[in-house]
Order: C-alpha cells, then structure tokens, then sequence
C-alpha cells in the first residue's frame, strides 16, 4: 500500500521536474544573444543553488570554513580596499607585459590571458570602457597595450564590460555620478543616445583644432555613419557590414556560379530551388536558403533599395521623428523571406540571437545550408569552423541580394570610439591622442587582420600586414566592394534615433509574427510594428528636448 | 492500477510476490534515473558542449574518441581571476543572507512582541519598501556607494541589500503563528526577550528562516546590473559578471564560455551534495513542531 502510494508521488514529481525543465529550456530560449550564458547559468544555479543555500544555513560552520580556505589563497579578501586590488593587477601584469602582443588569429583563439602592461610612473591615466569579449576583446587588450607602450606620457586603463549593450547602460546610469570612462566603444545604434547625453566631445572639434587631414582617409561609408548633422562625432573603430554567405561547392554541384557577386532577390529564389535538397518524407536536408530573422539585415535591405527606415531623412539632418521602415522596400523583403519559406525552399530560424544564430551557423559550415546572410566579421569563423566540420563547404561571399532595379548599397555597423568631458584638460587630451592613434592605418590594418572587420582607414589597405590578410581571406575583397559600390544617400548613412533597440525588437516580432501567418500582407505586420515604434520613440524624444 | 494490485496481493504465491516487487523496484530505479538525467540536462549538455572543441557546429553528443578537456585549464588561462570570481560571489551571498536573517529577525521579533507607539507605521514603511521598483533605487544607491568610495569593494556589493522588507513581512508573518502563551511562559520562568528570542523563536521558525536564506542568496548569487554598475576593477566582479568575458562576439564558440559555466557551478554544486542531508532535516524537523 504504501510503496504505491510512493510510486505515485514518484510519478508526479518525475512529471513537475519535467514540467520545470520545459519551462527553463524555454526561457534560456526566448533570451538574446547577450545573456546566453546568464541566463544557462541562472538556470542551472536555480535547480541547484536552491538546495546548496539552505545546505548553507543549515551547516552554516562547514560553509564559511569552506569560503574561508579558498578565500586566503586569494589574497585581500578581508582587506577589500580598492588599492589593494590595483596593486595586485599590477604586479600580476608585471609579469606577462608587453610581450604578449603576439598576433593570435580569431579563427584559432589562443585562450591566454592578455595582461595589461602597468601605468608609467608620472604618466596621465585614463579610463576606456570596451564591450567586446572572447577572443576579440582579448585583441583590444592588446591593441590598448600596444598604445601604452608606445609612448609613456599616457596611459590607457582598458576595462572590459560584458556587451556592447551593458557598456551603454552602465554609461547612463554613471552620467548621474559623474564618473564617466574618458573614452568607451559605443555600438553603431548608440549613436543617438550617446549624442543626447552631452557630455560627449565630438572628435570633429579636435579634428578641426589640429587642422588634421584625416576624414578624406576615412572609408567614405564609415564616416558618414558616424557623421549626424555634418559632425564626426564619434572615431569608427571596429566596422562590419552584411553578406551573403554562399557554399560554392553546393554552388558547383548544381550548376551555379560561384564567382557571381550581385543576386537579385528572383535569382535567389531559382537558385534556392537546385539547391534545396529533401528526404523522402519532404523534410529539408539542405536549405536552399535558411535565415534567422534579423532586424539588421532588414535595415540593410532598405538601405539596399533606397529607402529611409526613420523619416525625416534618416535623422541625420534634424531628429528623427517618426519611423518609416513600413514602406515597399520593406515588404519586398518579408515577402522574400516568407516566400522561402512558403515554397519550401528553405528555413527560418527564428529570431536573431542565442541559440537560433548558432543554428544557422552550425547549418551552413556543416553543409546542411548553402545560402545565408549574416555580418562579414563571422568570415574566419565560418571558414575555420568548416574545416573543422569535415571541409566538405567551401565559404564564398557575394553582396547581400536585392530586387531587380535595386541600386544596392550597406549601410555600416560595429562600433566606435566616444570621448567624454569628464576629467582634466589632460585627460581629454589624452583621450584624444589615444583616439587618434587607434586610427592609424597601421593600427587598423593590425586591428582588421586580427579580427576580420573593415579597416576604417582607406590607407590601411597599403599597409602589408593587410595585403598579407586579403591573400589569404580573398572573400574579404568582395566585402570590400560591396562597401565601395554603396552611393552616399541618406538611406545608406543608416538611421540614427534614440530607441533603436526596442525598434529592433518590434521589427523582429512583426517577421516572426509574418512568417507564422499572424498577419495576413507584410504591410500589416510592419505598420503594427512601426505604430508600436512610433510610441517609444515620440516618448524618448519628449525627454530629451 | 495499483489499488486492484494491492487488494489481490495476499492470494497471490509468495514467490509471483516477490517478482512483483522486484519489477516494481527496477520500475521505481529506472524512473528515478529518467529524472536525474532530465534534471541534470543542462549541466550534461554543457559539459558536451565543453568538450567539444572550438566549434561553431557542436553536436549534441560529443565524439568520445577525442574528448578535449584541457578546455579546463584554458578557461583558467585565459581568465586568471576565474577563481576569484567564485570566491567573490561567495562572500558577497553569504554576507548577504547572513544580514538579512539577522536584521528580519530582529525586526520581525520587535514588530510581534513589543508594544511600542508607531508600530503599525513601522510596518507598513517596510511593506511599502516593497512597492518600489528596484531600478528605481539604483541611482540613489549608486551615488551613495560612490560617493562612499566603496566602488570596486565587498562593502559596495553587500551593504545595499543588508536589509529586505519582504524578508521582515516573511518572518513577521511566522512568527505570528508562533502562541503568545509560549512568550508568556517563558517570561513567567524568568527568560528574558533576548533569550526568548536566541533559545525559543529561532529554533521553532528555522523553516522560514531557511526559505528567507534560501531566497537571499540565490537573488544575491543572481545578481547582474548592480555588480557590473559599480565594479569596474576585475578583480572585484562577481561569477555572474565575470562569465560574460568568455562570450564570443560576431561568432559564438561554446566550448570556453560552458568549460567556464561548468566551473561556476561546481561549487555551489558540492555544497549541495554534501549538505543535503542537513538541509532536508533542517526543514522537515522545522515543519513537523511548526
């Protein structure tokens, strides 16, 4: 009797556990990309932590024992003063230095610690603030120390946030402290945001002081993105923009060209029809076309076409008020997405970001897609990773594809350096100095060859570390035509507005919502979308004038 | 099922019996199995993720012939403060949850038992603390921290959440439930507040005392925007914070970031091993005099 009854709590708690798991698996999938590893962490540490902290209060003794051996091993634990703390960084950068400037590729990350090399005696400090992590943040660090020793006047204290995405947010909160970072890597859709914090030196003013010759040497489409209103506020750093990534040995095996650069959205579609492959029962093998839906990419489709995402004129010549992005270049490209998908040519991933990204990149170094559409910084990690998965793709990139009559033409993304007013004349000047000097051509052709964005400087490309780099990345070159082919418009400078972040979402949820059938034309999603935007938008410039 | 099969039990030979039971108990094991495996998911799945390389396109299993786990040792090497980190969100969680027990309790015992002018106000203060938004008290807070110096310190991660007024309702409302007879009794033996408190509160409330824990230290563990607000020092951040710098941009690799997520856990992970026994009995003794 009561070994059934025991069965039967049994059962009911296998079926609550399973219940709990279906729940956390659906967060952990419903979270960007940024929090992947949080929230995997937090759901994890929720199933056990729960026990382990009682455990905790119930053998309080044992716990704090526990902490406090590990804790001596440590150092400072106890002391907790901040100079403490500095002093040990310092010493610990001692010892690795400067040497560790060696080049380590991206595609084959050598995971050792970057050191920072110590501060100069008598030399200005300034703070930076940089959102990249893994092996790219791993390439600031050394860029920063390339700078520190370099010269000693001043020195640069690199300090890594977690995303492009917390460095923003901790910049707003601290404007109401006042300890700003002198200098902080913004992304590209920060723009307005940093603008109307007004505590930002544009770097036109110290470009205009020193009466320095360096915009005509910028890439003419970098510089125009960061340029609102005919002021370069911000110096480009790191810059991307999207492909369309191809496997020319699927290509090959149907009959395609896999040398052609330029695909209309028609093209595609026929070629998405040789290359789909299914089994038996109809369920796709290989995806002709498989996507993730990405706001981005529908930005660059209109930018493509011609058409303004925030009107007026993109904000860029007075602020943006309302947004336009519900417009006929828009539904040509969710029509585009949902007729893949409708004639089973190939897949949706669902929204960019976590798991989904990491799907449509598993699929195409694997073979099991031969078109798709992400940034061309993924290049080295979609060639090596196919290497690794047997060699079977050969990754070839051609212009991001565009309905027939259409101009083309990318609008930038990535991130850049913003100067703040905080700290003394010396300060600003330092950060000035360090700001200049990251957009060295031989700077960038060290930062591009490492990481696989575009150098910001047209002069970069005579810089023999970067030839050395196209020669073995020829794909890059195409990137790079794509980027010189775009016609300055303001359609191509891209949109600046201070909600771009919500928008994004609205405009993620209106092609997810599409592609299910949720709406019945692609109008109708993007007006749902655009009327939602518009809200936050009129919200955010109400506070800010 | 299982109500017919007890009712025909004692017809049935001892042996048929004794195969019953035995085909019970593999069916008991085998479901048992079938919920620690779901359970331990996502830790199975990140260590197969870990082991897998640097990859962009990880299997769900990994190829056992060719397992990687120096994986370990990278993350290690390539964050040399990985260790510290724990360490970090040890002290900070457990310093927090040892206040908030501390100051509930005693606010909680003076809300229940003293008589005092104002003691309603006093409480509905601390339940309207409740009803502010934490994102709210974020600047104020940060703005005392920094003007306090306490940036980059123990003392900046742990002092603002020294006290919870949902942690004084929870142990308020216990204790309501604990008789005032006993109060009574205890001062006619000639026990005085404290030790009524020390000896006779705190020993019959531990089941709420360890949900309050419980809940304390797993919202500190969990904490992401108030560490990375005012640590700017590596040294100083918390596992949460800390993890996110083996997240990959453009591409995610995720062999570092769950060799990383893994060694976070482990931790908590074996603390929770070797006091479960503790903690169950902790609780259930609790609940059985409450």
């Amino acid at each position: 009797m009561k070994r059934t009854r025991n069965l039967g709590q049994l059962l009911a708690l296998g079926l609550v556990t399973l219940l709990l798991t279906g729940l956390l698996a659906a967060c952990g999938d419903s979270t960007a990309t940024t929090t992947t590893v949080a929230s995997t962490t937090a759901a994890v540490v929720g199933t056990t932590a729960a026990g382990a902290t009682t455990a905790a209060s119930a053998a309080a003794a044992k716990t704090t024992t526990a902490a406090g051996t590990t804790a001596t091993g440590a150092t400072t634990v106890a002391a907790g003063t901040t100079t403490a703390a500095s002093a040990t960084t310092v010493a610990a950068g001692a010892t690795t230095a400067a040497s560790a400037t060696t080049t380590a590729a991206v595609a084959a990350p050598t995971p050792t610690a970057v050191a920072p090399i110590p501060q100069p005696a008598g030399s200005v400090k300034i703070t930076f603030w940089y959102g990249l992590t893994g092996a790219l943040g791993n390439v600031v660090q050394q860029t920063v120390n390339k700078y520190n020793s370099s010269q000693s006047k001043y020195y640069v204290e690199a300090i890594q946030q977690p995303s492009y995405d917390d460095t923003i947010n901790k910049l707003n909160t601290s404007l109401a402290g006042a300890t700003l970072p002198n200098v902080a890597q913004i992304y590209d859709i920060g723009t307005q945001r940093m603008i109307d914090t007004k505590k930002i030196l544009p770097v036109q003013d110290f470009i205009d002081k020193e009466q320095l010759n360096i915009i005509s040497d910028l890439e003419p489409a970098v510089a125009s993105y960061y340029t609102v209103g005919g002021k370069l506020y911000s110096m480009p750093f790191n810059s991307s923009a999207p492909v369309m990534y191809f496997d020319k040995n699927a290509f090959k095996e149907v009959g395609l060209d896999p040398e052609k650069k330029i695909w209309t959205y028609d093209e595609v579609l026929e070629a998405a029809k040789k290359l789909v492959k299914k089994d038996a029962s109809g369920k796709i093998i290989r995806g002709g076309v498989d996507f993730t839906l990405y706001s981005w990419i529908f930005e660059q489709e209109l930018a493509t076409q011609g058409a303004v995402f925030a009107a007026p004129d993109n904000g860029r010549n007075a602020r943006a008020t309302n947004l336009a992005f519900n417009n006929d270049a828009g539904t040509n490209w969710l029509n585009f997405l949902k007729k893949i998908q409708d004639d089973g040519l190939g897949r949706s991933w669902g929204r960019d970001g976590g798991a989904n990204s990491s799907t449509r990149d598993a699929k195409f170094v694997t073979g099991e897609t031969a078109i798709t559409f992400n940034s061309i910084a993924g290049l080295r990690g979609y060639i090596s990773s196919a290497a690794q998965a047997g060699g079977k793709v050969d990754v070839g990139v051609a212009y991001i594809p565009r309905p027939t009559g259409a101009k083309g033409g990318v609008i930038i993304g990535g991130a850049s350096f913003w100067i703040t007013n905080t700290g003394t004349p010396e300060q600003q000047a330092a950060s000035w100095d360090f700001v200049k000097w990251t957009a060295l051509p031989e700077i960038q052709a060290y930062w591009s060859s490492n990481t696989g964005y575009y150098p910001i400087r047209k002069g970069a490309y005579d810089v023999q570390e970067m030839k050395d780099t196209l020669a073995k990345y020829p794909q890059f070159n195409v990137a790079i035509e794509q980027l010189r082919a775009t016609e300055p418009s303001s359609a191509t400078q891209g949109a600046v507005f201070g909600t771009f972040v919500s928008t994004r979402q609205a405009i993620e949820g209106a092609m997810e919502q599409f592609l299910a059938g949720k709406f019945p034309t692609a109008k109708a999603a993007l007006d749902d979308a655009a009327s939602k935007s518009n809200d936050t938008l009129s919200e955010y410039n109400s506070t800010v004038k | 099922m299982s109500r017919e099969l007890s009712r025909t039990a004692p017809e049935i030979s001892p042996g048929l019996y004794r195969t019953i039971q035995i085909v019970k108990s593999i069916a008991v094991y085998f479901l048992l199995i079938l919920a620690a495996l779901i359970v331990l998911f996502p830790l199975l799945f990140s260590l197969s993720l870990a082991v897998q390389g640097p990859t962009i396109a990880p299997n769900l299993l990994p190829d056992f012939s060719n397992l990687d786990f120096s994986v370990f040792g990278q993350a290690f090497a390539r964050e040399k403060n990985l260790g510290r980190w724990i360490v970090n969100s040890f002290v900070v969680s457990i310093a927090v949850t040892l206040g908030q027990l501390v100051t509930s309790a005693l606010a909680a015992y003076a809300l229940v038992t003293l008589k005092f002018p104002g003691k309603s106000l006093f409480l509905f203060l601390f339940l309207g603390t409740l009803m502010i938004p934490w994102e709210s008290t974020i600047v104020p807070n940060y703005l005392s921290v920094t003007s306090w110096g306490w940036k980059d310190s123990y003392q900046g991660l742990i002092a603002p959440f020294l006290a919870s007024g949902f942690g004084i309702f929870l142990l308020r409302q216990y204790f309501m439930t604990i008789p005032r007879d006993l109060y009574e009794a205890a001062t006619i033996d000639g026990c005085g507040r404290t030790r009524y408190l020390w000896s006779i509160l705190i020993p019959l409330s531990r089941p709420a005392l360890g949900t309050l824990a419980v809940y304390a230290f797993l919202n500190t563990w969990n904490q992401y925007y108030w560490p990375l607000l005012i640590i700017d020092d590596p040294v100083w951040r918390t596992t949460q914070v800390g993890i996110t710098a083996f997240r990959s941009s453009e591409i995610q690799v995720y062999n570092l970031q769950m060799a990383a997520t893994i060694i976070v856990l482990l931790p908590t992970l074996i603390l929770l091993i070797l006091g479960q026994r503790q903690l169950v009995r902790g609780l259930t003794e609790g609940a059985l005099k409450g």
